[in-house]
């Protein structure tokens, strides 16, 4: 018989635990590539944390005892695998979202209750101890086997104590579920593996060497059909159901499982992966057990079927197998006390020691972050020498299965609960408690007691009298059946309170009441004070430092909304540290609620729009067509050309449409519900001072963008609420007018070089007069140069004849400059000289030669405006008034001031228009006059001049009667001029 | 609303799908994949069959359903 120094085995456990501290510490020091620590399969495998030693070494043992049975305990997993869409993916999405580090503080976050929590976490340490203790036991007995040592008391605490310190090293390294251990999800993985490999290699060893191959085990199979019958039978006569539906509970539920699949979650995706991958992992994992059954039946072993595993691989030569096989039952019973006391004393700390101290003291230790880290070690390793206490206790050899069904029933017990908060809003806090202490108790007297009373230290003849004892499988049923039965009955009679109502909501996720909790605090100091008072000063700083950098509002200015969000995610961090009880407490006590305080409508809107984005809630019927109807207005809104801002009372960004986006440069995400103050510049300033003004329009602002100068009209409208709500806010609309002001410009420079084509004849005519003039009065000087007088007066006449065709020159340079671009340069102009400018330059025509001027008004009155757009407003409406008169007619302008404005207006007795004319005078190229002599364009710039200076223009006018103009002007700067 | 349709729609998917499995794994069905004369490996099989069940259902609407992520 092969055997093994004890020293040896001792010295390889632990390199082998070196090893996965390595590797542990590869992974968080980031030395192992992202890539690897984020693979789904690394996830999946280190799931494999459910094999542990009942199923390295007791699947043998059950398969011998109850043939095909033990294979419910991993098809149970793959069943809650299958349903992971609907049952796995919605508690990581609440775990994740409330930051929850166990399913105690899940049930307590459901529940709304401390007590629930408190309950959970009791059940779930009791439930633990058996299967610690079959760990315990697992290894010592292989150490037993390989050393043939018969003293297994020192071996165990040896283990306990080993486990302990690797433990800590692994799992209490970090606070908070956001940081993972990706160093322990790695380090489980790599266990994972070697139990397979190491399985897979008996199996093997089994085929080939003990069967001598494929076609001696099928000869083995076929010639004892007797054994493929024992492994079938059970599954028509066993408890096959109770099986499958005790490892369907304890595939998600055991402390260790549920802190793999979900609190180590690194992303939400490899779910997906492993709900496949993990199945496949126990299937190849369980392949191997009937050929090593059969070959320990072959070979007539002399210890139990729970030993096989390591009974057959010394059968072979090399001394190597049993140990590698040894190693691999190491991995599977140190994964699975790590990972539980990790779980548990997360747990512990947050459901049994924090409540107390908190009860006591009124508030946290001034160092939490130290408590919380240092509890956490020493609950480690008061659960693990708790596990080992168990195990001493128990003495008398226990068969690995029962143990370990004994937990699986425990954990079977929150099943109701779990269905509650995944399906059944009206299930209750009391209803809850109720079925779980009911189940609980019957677990004890069916299940615990018993144990006890084999271990042979169950004297008290009244807890024998209480005492049930039955299978694991048949209490399992009974209490299950109790448990639910009382869970149901208490719900619908113990109604729930709004708390708890708001939490099923939330975990049912169709919660789609936004936060209405504006805390009193205003300031980042009245936040960080408020915690201190709890938490002490250092971690209310870190905590609102982190809760910032955590929603993206690090170095902004908050609003009320803000504050509220804050306070939220402060919860959710708290909760990641103390369990959500404790969090809420702290939160709802220290940054107290202001009750009159109301919510943004832009935060309302945000909140429901997610909300009905990522909701598992489908709305039937009016609802459903209620909301295509309010995506319909959504999109109308997002993809009208025009760009549109809407904004609440308080001023925060509502919407912000895809135009706008466009406009801006920047999306709508990232201003959504912020302050408009809070937006980037320019358009803080624009829009706030737009919203300040009492104008609901602004036309023609000019404004430096990214891309340029734009030309923007903006308007606005107060959202009216109900008569006694007040307004909700504002849209603004705001209209891009660049390119159409250009065209206007190149427009109006067009018009005004026609005009002076049509002037040319004019112009040729009063420079040619002067010119011959002046060439006359030199030939005069040239023939009589000695008459001084003469010369000196024919000098005079030739200057002023100069300074005639100079006067006419200018005043066609100035009218023909175009004042290119969109500069626009308002200042007042005296009303007086723009009238003789323009009565200059028309009187350059032909035609505006023969009519006379009649002008009447105030020299001294001024407009604000733009010289160059006026003049050309005035040569319009003159040239219009002299091309409708007759010969030797006068055209009247005159002027005066009233209220502020100037009203002009230019009088003609022409031909006049008909009213139909009339209403098209401002269309663009509408004309009365005969082709080539007018572009159709004079009257429409003049509207758009008028227009653009913030004035009116009105037209009377009857068919023979003439026309008047009268055009009105404002003769100061207003607010919202440019 | 396709996101949640899709959700919705993966939700009935596995329901169809536990049932399927569970009336394999509990009815009288069994009298045919546990028959006492059958292969041994015959339960393997009818697990790799809901393994693969169980992996055309993730990635048949996996991929469309929005709640995933980080």
């Amino acid at each position: 018989m092969m055997r093994f120094e004890l020293w040896v085995l001792f010295a390889v456990s632990v390199l082998y635990l070196g090893l996965l501290f390595l590797i542990a510490s590869a992974a968080e020091r980031k030395w192992l590539p992202r890539r690897l620590i984020r693979h789904p399969l690394v996830y999946a495998l280190s799931l494999g944390v459910y094999a542990t030693s009942w199923s390295y070494y007791g699947s043998v043992g059950l398969a011998d005892r109850q043939g095909y049975t033990f294979l419910a305990v991993y098809l149970g997993v793959t069943l809650a695998f299958l349903a992971s869409p609907i049952l796995l993916r919605p508690i990581l999405r609440l775990v994740k979202q409330y930051q929850l580090s166990s399913l105690a503080d899940l049930m307590a976050f459901r529940y709304h209750s401390q007590a629930a929590g408190v309950l959970v976490t009791l059940f779930m340490l009791t439930g633990a101890l058996p299967y610690m203790a079959l760990q315990i036991q697992a290894v010592t007995d292989t150490l037993r086997v390989l050393t043939g040592d018969t003293e297994t008391g020192y071996l165990a605490l040896g283990f306990s104590l080993t486990m302990t310190l690797f433990a800590i090293l692994f799992g209490a390294r970090h606070l908070t579920p956001r940081e993972k251990h990706e160093g322990l999800v790695v380090a489980i993985a790599f266990e994972s593996l070697v139990k397979l490999v190491a399985l897979m290699v008996v199996g093997g060893y089994a085929v080939f060497g003990i069967f001598n191959g494929l076609e001696g085990f099928s000869s083995w199979v076929a010639n004892n059909p007797q054994a493929t019958e024992a492994l079938m039978r059970p599954i028509h006569e066993g408890p096959w159901a109770t099986m499958l539906l005790l490892a369907f509970s304890a595939a998600f539920l055991l402390p260790r499982q549920f802190h793999m699949i979900f609190v180590e979650n690194i992303r939400s995706a490899n779910l997906r992966a492993a709900s496949w991958l993990f199945p496949l992992f126990l299937l190849l994992l369980n392949l191997s057990i009937p050929p090593i059954l059969w070959a320990g039946q072959s070979l007539d072993l002399s210890y139990g079927a729970d030993l096989y595993v390591l009974g057959v691989s010394m059968q072979s030569q090399w001394p190597v197998l049993p140990v590698f096989i040894f190693i691999g039952g190491i991995s599977a019973a140190s994964a699975m006390i790590i990972v539980t006391t990790i779980a548990l004393a997360s747990m512990c700390l947050n459901h049994l020691v924090l409540p107390l101290r908190l009860t006591r003291q009124k508030a946290l230790p001034v160092n939490l972050y130290r408590l919380l880290i240092w509890g956490k070690r020493i609950l480690i390793a008061l659960i693990i020498q708790a596990g080992f206490a168990f195990y001493l206790f128990l003495q008398t050899h226990q068969e690995l299965t029962d143990l370990g069904l004994i937990s699986f029933v425990a954990v079977a017990q929150f099943l109701p609960g779990l269905f509650g908060l995944l399906f059944w809003r009206r299930a209750s806090r009391s209803g809850f408690i109720a079925g779980l202490s009911a189940g609980g108790l019957l677990w004890v007297m069916t299940l615990i007691l018993p144990l006890f009373a084999r271990a042979g230290w169950l004297q008290d003849s009244l807890l024998q009298a209480v005492m049930i004892p039955m299978s694991s499988t048949d209490s399992a049923q009974w209490t299950l059946m109790l448990n639910a039965s009382l869970f149901v009955l208490v719900s619908l009679l113990r109604p729930q309170n709004a708390d708890e109502r708001r939490a099923a909501e939330a975990c049912i996720g169709q919660s789609l009441q936004a936060s209405q909790a504006i805390p009193h605090a205003s300031t980042l100091q009245q936040f960080e004070s408020r915690l201190a008072e709890i938490t002490g000063p250092g971690m209310a700083a870190k905590e609102v430092r982190l809760a910032l950098q955590d929603l993206g509002l690090e170095g902004q200015s908050l609003g009320r909304s803000e504050l509220a969000r804050l306070r939220q995610q402060i919860r959710h961090n708290l909760s990641g540290l103390v369990g959500p009880v404790l969090a809420n407490m702290v939160v709802t006590e220290q940054l107290e609620v202001d009750g009159n305080a109301r919510v943004a409508i832009a935060d309302t809107i945000r909140f429901v729009e997610k909300s009905l984005a990522g909701s598992r809630l489908e709305l039937k019927e009016m609802a459903g067509e209620l909301d295509a109807l309010r995506r319909f207005h959504r999109q109308v809104l997002h993809d009208l050309p025009l760009a549109v801002v809407t904004v609440s009372a308080e001023l925060q960004v509502a919407s912000w449409n895809a135009a706008m986006e466009q406009l801006s440069g920047f999306g709508g995400d990232s201003v959504l519900g912020r302050q408009l103050s809070a937006l980037p510049a320019p358009w803080n300033r624009l829009l706030v001072d737009f919203i300040e003004q009492d104008q609901p329009v602004q036309r023609g602002l000019k404004q430096k963008l990214s891309d340029g100068l734009r030309v923007l009209n903006l308007f606005k409208s107060a959202l009216q609420g109900r008569q006694d709500e007040g307004h909700h806010g504002f849209v603004i609309v705001i209209e891009d007018h660049s390119e159409i002001s250009q065209l206007e410009m190149e427009l109006a420079h067009s018009e005004r070089l026609a005009s002076i084509g049509r002037l040319a004849t004019g112009v040729a005519h009063e420079i040619g007069n002067p010119v011959t003039g002046i060439a006359c009065l030199a030939q005069d000087l040239k023939a009589e140069p000695e008459d001084r007088v003469f010369v000196e007066e024919g000098l005079d006449d030739i200057l002023k004849l100069t300074r005639r065709i100079s006067t006419i020159v200018q005043s066609l340079v100035r009218y023909s400059h175009a004042g290119a671009g969109l500069e626009h340069r308002p200042q007042p102009v005296m009303i007086s000289e723009l009238v003789d400018e323009a009565i200059r330059l028309v009187s350059l025509s032909r035609k505006g030669k023969q009519i006379g001027f009649r002008v009447e008004g105030e020299a001294g009155e001024e407009v604000h405006g733009d010289y160059q757009k006026l003049l050309q407003l005035l040569v319009n409406l003159l040239t219009n008034a002299v091309d409708a008169s007759a010969e030797g007619a006068s055209v009247s302008i005159d002027w005066r001031s009233r209220g502020g404005e100037l009203v002009l207006r230019v009088i003609d007795q022409g031909h006049g228009m008909e009213p139909q004319q009339i209403s098209r005078i401002y269309d663009p190229f509408f004309t009365t006059k005969k082709a080539g002599e007018g572009t159709g364009l004079g009257l429409t710039l003049a509207w758009s001049i008028v227009r653009d200076h913030g004035g009116r223009i009105e037209v009377h006018s009857q068919p023979g009667e003439g026309s008047e103009f009268i055009v009105t002007l404002k003769q100061r700067e207003t607010a919202g001029d440019e | 609303m396709s996101s949640r349709s899709a959700s919705v729609q993966l939700a009935e998917l596995t329901l169809i799908a536990l049932l399927l499995v569970l009336l394999l794994l509990l009815s009288p069905l069994r009298q045919w994949w546990a028959a006492l004369d059958a292969p041994w490996y015959a339960p393997y099989l009818l697990w790799a069959f809901i393994i693969l069940l169980s992996a055309g259902l993730q990635y048949r609407l996996g991929g469309r359903d929005s709640e995933d992520g980080d």
